[in-house]
């Protein structure tokens, strides 16, 4: 009798799970956190050692700020699979320029275009062409990868002797943190104040909680989504340089993967699938509770192998949740 | 099916025997609270085999949430339900199907890509030997279910080709079907025509009487309870107020129970409109759907829209204001052509529309009742592109006070307002945006009595005061013949006539909407 259940959609279940939605988001996702911290103290006291916890910090940071881009794309109910891609191409484009000696700033400036022409490319499909943001962003996503192993011919490119001018970005410390945690804590800050307090971030949560209302009211739906597709691109290009400077070197693979990763952060920071509900703040959370997860697995000695089974079930468990509390709740 | 039918003809022999009323249900103290609101204080409720029970009350009363307790989908915080002389041990929404409780809500829950059949049997499917489902069984039991009811619904229809009369048909043949005894309906007024609806009336007194089955009838439209009711309950502020059988009350005496003061039944005075022409339409035209459409409206006049289900009323106000495409003709607004493709557009030229559908096409349900009323206009409480909350709060907490929206605080979610305070939210949206010209498709529907003369004021004061130009579409006749300056008639997606408001009757309006 699945219609009784649909017939009453209304009713309480949708409460209960609205409360444990609330539940989950407010204080439940701190206490995982706090949980997850817990276990890797008891685990290894090693865990609490300053080496280890600048790791994680620079962790959170690096799938951090994809993540937050990726926010802004799913909070429009849409999705962006080619952030991978984007660091993949940037890395190599990136490190070419700096081998062949063109200047940093320059080079910081050419690598965060190429996101942004990749966001518009994205944004052109889905807002023009009307295409489902999961299709066209695939497509980006295979496109993208052959594009960077093309210039790249499929070689890591090194930086040569540019490599230790470039290091600041991704190595360096600054009053004792390491750079990217400063860059994240930095982007969190602006996205966290520009959904919440601007008139863009509002059309951001218009678009993704009902997109023909949204166009009805006046709003510029068009713009949003292409916005939301050029801020993921623009932070995946950035991300990419942070991994370059550290690395010293530019891999085509680079990324890989990458666009997994920050849907289940988001997601386990509790924003909707389905948008128009979520924020910045869930997904740092979300971010801190996957490298703990990951140092964690780490601290046990368990295998990569295992670990990535581990973390497919974690994902499926977030995701299958909220799908779940989206059909009852409507 | 032979079961359904059986069951009429089972009730039929019940109904001959008894000879007094008696109780199929009782419903004893019940309470039930949400965060903020106590959305119902010890309610009792009774109804009577085969008879029909009208419930009213304000936006916000509890009258829809009764109803959710009735049906097994809140459980009420105490109080018990009765049904047959026997409390239901535990009122799950299963039990209550079973106990032959149907609830029609106010907004239809149906499958839009499954046939009329499908969804009558949805769930309960039968099956051939083999397990799978016996389609053309099904398709015959639906069948029969409509042509006993007399509906005029093809099974082989899928829900979203057909109108939303024949979709609550297909609730009630739904009901029917799985031997329902008790049938709730939340406001069908609010999404029927006259005509459709006079219909629904023939079926509710053939079921009642021929075959015992009881309903509760949930309207805003007092007419409607002497039509078709047996007894009339009053609820507000949760509370049941008044429970009386309907011959011995009168609609004065319901109004007073209903918001505990007069309420004189007179629309506001018409205030002459200006003479400049604000909005002129000319030979607007959507293949197959408009037809050549043109009128304007002076500063300061409402235009009503009218018309049958069907004919053209909302597609005129969507493609003025950029919602839909048009294959021909012209806007002008203050003289000046303009071309509005979008609905964005149409805003820049001070042109608002109030969709006709407020859950699909008008609110943000997940979104606060503030986010609703501001987010069509930010620009009004922010700066540079910041908003300040200050400003926002004031403009929302004013809203919220002028035009009466029940909510707990600015913060809720509009998802768990009551039907009329989730319209209001999407009026007030209008109102703040402070447009020129406002295209309102049935503004009141689903609107209390005391809140709909609040929102004729404020048409009539945008009007008067501010020059405003209001198209305003509706399906009840007496408030665009109490309201507007002239009438615009309808008919199969052609201006049938305009007419000079004050004069004109429903009859005259009719008599031009119908082809002959
Ligand atoms: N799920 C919910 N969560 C929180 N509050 C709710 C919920 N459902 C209803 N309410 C509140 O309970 C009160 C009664 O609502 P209800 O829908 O029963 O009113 P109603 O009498 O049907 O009004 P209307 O005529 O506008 O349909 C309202 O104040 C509403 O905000
Ligand atoms: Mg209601």
């Amino acid at each position: 009798m699945e219609i009784t259940a649909r017939d009453v959609a209304p009713g309480s279940v949708a409460g209960i799970s609205r409360r444990m939605r609330s539940w989950a988001q407010g204080i439940g996702l701190l206490w995982v956190l706090l949980i997850l911290c817990g276990v890797a103290i008891y685990l290894s006291p090693s865990f609490l050692q300053t080496g280890n916890l600048l790791n994680v910090g620079r962790q959170v940071a690096l799938f951090g700020i994809v993540s937050v881009g990726m926010t802004f794309v799913i909070l429009t109910r849409g999705i962006d699979l080619s952030v991978g891609s984007i660091v993949g191409v940037t890395s190599v484009s990136a490190a070419m320029m700096l081998a062949a000696g063109v200047s940093i700033p320059i080079v910081v400036l050419a690598a965060l275009a190429i996101g942004v022409l990749f966001g518009i490319f994205n944004g052109v499909g889905v807002v023009v062409l009307g295409m489902p943001p999961f299709i066209m962003t695939l497509g980006t996503l295979v496109m993208g990868r052959g594009i960077a192993m093309t210039i790249a011919d499929g070689q890591p490119k090194s930086l040569g002797s540019a490599a230790d001018g470039f290091h600041f970005l991704g190595g360096g410390f600054l009053l004792g943190i390491p750079v990217p945690i400063w860059i994240f804590v930095a982007i969190v800050a602006v996205a966290y104040f520009v959904l919440r307090h601007t008139a863009f971030g509002r059309q951001v949560y218009a678009v993704g909680s009902n997109g023909e209302a949204a166009r009805l009211a006046g709003i510029n739906v068009p713009r949003v989504l292409m916005s939301v597709y050029v801020i993921s691109g623009l932070l995946s290009s950035l991300t990419a340089l942070i991994f370059v400077s550290r690395l010293t070197v530019g891999e085509p693979t680079a990324g890989t993967n990458l666009e997994l990763e920050a849907i289940s952060i988001v997601v386990i920071g509790g924003t909707s699938l389905f948008g128009g509900e979520g924020g910045v703040v869930g997904t740092v959370i979300g971010a801190a509770i996957i490298a703990l997860m990951a140092n964690i697995l780490n601290l046990l000695g368990i295998s990569p192998f295992t670990q990535q089974i581990v973390k497919g079930a974690i994902i499926l468990a977030a995701v299958g949740f909220e799908v779940m509390r989206h059909r009852k709740g409507r | 099916m032979t079961k359904a039918l059986f069951s009429l003809q089972r009730e039929n022999d019940f109904s001959k025997q008894t000879a007094a009323p008696a109780l199929v249900l009782e419903m004893r103290r019940i309470h039930k609270r949400f965060p903020g609101v106590n959305a119902l204080k010890d309610v009792s409720f009774t109804v009577s085999h085969g008879g029909v029970h009208g419930v009213i009350g304000e936006n916000g009363a509890g009258k829809s949430t009764l109803m959710r307790v009735l049906s097994g989908a809140y459980i009420a915080d105490e109080g018990e339900v009765v049904v047959d002389g026997k409390v239901v041990p535990s009122p799950t929404p299963d039990a209550m199907l079973r106990l032959g409780i149907a609830v029609i809500y106010q907004e239809l829950a149906q499958a839009p890509h499954l046939t009329v059949a499908e969804n009558i049997f949805l769930g309960r499917l039968t099956k051939t030997k083999l397990g799978t489902v016996d389609w053309p069984g099904v398709r015959e039991g639906a069948r029969e279910v409509l042509g006993r009811l007399g509906f005029d619904v093809s099974p082989e229809a899928r829900i979203d080709q057909i109108s939303v009369a024949q979709r609550q048909m297909v609730e009630i043949a739904k009901a029917i079907a799985r031997d329902a005894r008790i049938i709730v309906l939340d406001e069908p007024s609010a999404v029927l025509g006259d005509s459709e609806l006079a219909h629904l009336f023939n079926i509710i007194r053939r079921l009642s009487r021929e075959h015992g089955v009881s309903f509760i009838y949930i309207t805003h439209r007092l007419k409607e309870l002497f039509e078709i009711c047996d007894d009339v309950t009053v609820m507000r502020d949760g509370e049941v107020v008044a429970s009386t059988p309907i011959d011995s009350t009168n609609t004065g005496e319901l109004i007073r129970h209903m918001v505990g003061r007069e309420l004189k039944d007179v629309f506001p005075k018409r205030v002459e409109p200006r003479s400049e022409i604000r909005l002129r339409v000319s030979n607007l035209t959507r293949d197959g759907i408009l037809d050549n459409i043109s009128f304007d409206v002076r500063r300061g006049e409402i235009l009503g829209v009218c018309g049958l289900a069907g004919s053209g009323r909302t597609e005129v106000l969507r493609a003025i204001a950029g919602a839909d495409r048009i294959d021909a003709g012209s806007v002008e607004v203050d003289g000046k052509a303009v071309s509005i493709d979008t609905p964005q557009k149409g805003l820049a030229v001070g042109i608002g529309l109030l969709p006709e559908d407020r859950k699909t096409e008008g609110l943000f349900l997940d979104q606060s009742v503030g986010f609703n009323i501001t987010v069509s206009k930010l620009g009004l409480v922010s700066w540079r592109g910041l908003i300040r909350p200050s400003s926002e709060n004031s403009v929302v907490s004013r809203f919220i006070r002028q035009m009466r929206i029940k909510t707990p605080a600015a913060g809720t979610k509009v998802r768990t307002l009551s039907g009329g305070n989730q319209q209001k939210c999407g009026i007030a949206r209008q109102l703040h945006a402070g447009n020129e010209i406002l295209l309102v498709d049935e503004p009141t529907r689903g609107v209390d009595v005391a809140a709909k003369r609040e929102i004729y004021d404020l048409l009539v004061e945008l009007t008067a005061t501010r020059g405003s130009s209001v198209v305003m579409v509706s399906s009840e006749l007496p408030e665009i013949l109490g309201l507007c300056h002239r009438i615009l008639v309808m008919r199969q997606g052609c201006v049938a006539a305009i007419l000079e408001g004050p004069g004109a009757t429903e009859e005259q309006i009719m008599s031009h909407a119908v082809w002959h």
